[in-house]
């Protein structure tokens, strides 16, 4: 099918962006890869009077390391994310995990800030981003605020970008820590994935997360307290921290997979991810 | 009606100029206004690979992609491999190894092998099929199609 005609926006400058954003408010969607956008609007699924190509913006693709922060761009595609030293050798579980993303098509057009904003229940790098404790930065014409990757998307394709905003780019911790992302995929699609983040300053709580299986990654909190308390330890308590964690989610069947298989994939991507990062401090020491 | 919008890129390296509307697919423009055929409508939503075509050299599903998006760019589609002096060094790999059955997916995967050798020239087996996988065979012909991109590699 083709999308329903629109009006098409190709500005060259970010403040150009927010203004064309602001004036068209009502009706109007950021546009990326369109790996996600533009199916949704070729199955009518989505419809917008106005489209805002943010392709041609500079600088909005640029990866860099500051200090002990690294700033990935919105528009920063997943082939990019995957192939880029400074990812690879400060955060191989993202150049890792965006190199696996779907097919080589999707990954050379659909981008990091899509893949967000978009909110896909399915979507792998929100998962993994909320663990690291990233930040999204976003702007519009009030000025730019930040968010937590974790706190940015509330429900299935809902996040808290306001209509008018724009993902500039998304800004990862640098720290000692230790990070594993595990999935079950189907086809090209993740029916459960998990990401464990275990900080090397003992004082600093460990992070799990798990996504692709309800309507927007969770943090698990009795998994994450019982890691604290027995780092390194992988026994049948943890087992059951994690399915107190899971119990309570709101998991559907799916063409996929059933809810229950899912609840049980969930309870092992998580496992997986938690003893994945034991095995990885053991090969470091 | 949306205002047509002007564009202008390379395809299989003619420069060309045209006037499209904003939801136009490049796999439209394509085939409707470029008689380029050998670009594969089939699933329409980026899964089976038929619809591949290079745009600056990255493979992109076409199908699910702009024409507007394709201005300053170069296209290259299965009609744009080999010349006069004969076919693509991809092409005869497919050929010798009888990589092709039906040959409906052939465009599609012979441009995602020339999208992995001009960033990887020598990509293991495994690289291969994670490169290829995103391309669909109904013929279920994948044996020889890895093959034939092995044959490639030196």
């Amino acid at each position: 099918m083709l999308p329903r005609p629109f009006t098409y926006h190709r500005p060259t400058s970010l403040d150009n962006a927010v203004a064309l954003m602001a004036r068209h408010v009502d009706d109007v969607s950021p546009y990326a890869g369109g790996t996600e956008l533009l199916l949704a609007m070729k199955m009518h699924f989505a419809d917008y009077e106005h489209l805002v190509d943010l392709k041609r913006i500079p600088d909005l693709c640029a990866i860099a390391r500051n200090g002990d922060t690294l700033s990935i761009g919105a528009l920063a595609t997943h082939a990019a994310i995957a192939t880029d030293a400074v990812i690879q050798e400060a955060l191989p579980a993202l150049a890792g995990l965006c190199g696996s993303i779907a097919n080589a098509r999707v990954r050379a057009a659909g981008t990091i800030g899509g893949n967000l904003c978009f909110a896909e229940p399915r979507a792998d790098p929100p998962v993994l981003l909320s663990a690291l404790d990233a930040e999204l930065c976003l702007i519009s014409v009030r000025g730019e605020r930040r968010v937590a990757a974790g706190r940015f998307i509330t429900g299935t394709l809902e996040t808290t970008r306001a209509p008018d905003e724009i993902l500039l780019r998304i800004e990862v911790p640098l720290k000692a820590r230790t990070v594993r992302y595990e999935r079950v995929v189907h086809g090209h699609r993740t029916v459960a994935g998990a990401a464990a983040v275990i900080e090397h300053d003992a004082s600093a709580a460990p992070r799990i997360w798990l996504g692709c299986v309800a309507t927007h990654p969770v943090a698990l909190p009795n998994a994450e307290t019982y890691v604290a308390a027995n780092p390194g330890v992988l026994d049948n308590a943890l087992t059951q921290a994690i399915a107190s964690d899971i119990a309570p989610l709101n998991i559907a069947d799916d063409e996929d997979a059933g809810a229950d298989y899912r609840r049980h994939l969930a309870e092992t991507v998580t496992i997986r991810a938690i003893a994945g990062t034991v095995q990885q401090e053991v090969r470091a020491s | 009606m949306t205002p047509a919008h002007k564009i202008a890129l390379t395809l299989n390296g003619d420069q060309v100029e045209a006037s499209v509307a904003a939801h136009t697919l490049l796999i439209d423009f394509l085939r409707d206004s470029h008689a380029l055929n050998g670009v594969k409508r089939s699933c329409d939503m980026q899964v089976c690979g038929a619809c591949t075509v290079l745009v600056d050299g990255r493979p992109m599903s076409s199908c699910t992609m702009l024409a507007v998006d394709a201005d300053g760019a170069s296209v290259a589609t299965i009609e744009g491999l080999g010349g006069p002096e004969g076919l693509d060094p991809v092409q005869e790999a497919f050929l010798e190894h009888g990589a092709l059955q039906c040959g409906f997916c052939t465009p599609g995967f012979i441009l995602a092998t020339k999208a992995l050798l001009a960033t990887n020239p020598s990509p293991s087996r495994e690289e291969i099929e994670h490169h290829l996988s995103g391309n669909i065979c109904r013929c279920t012909g994948y044996q020889k199609i890895i093959e034939a991109v092995e044959s490639l590699v030196h």
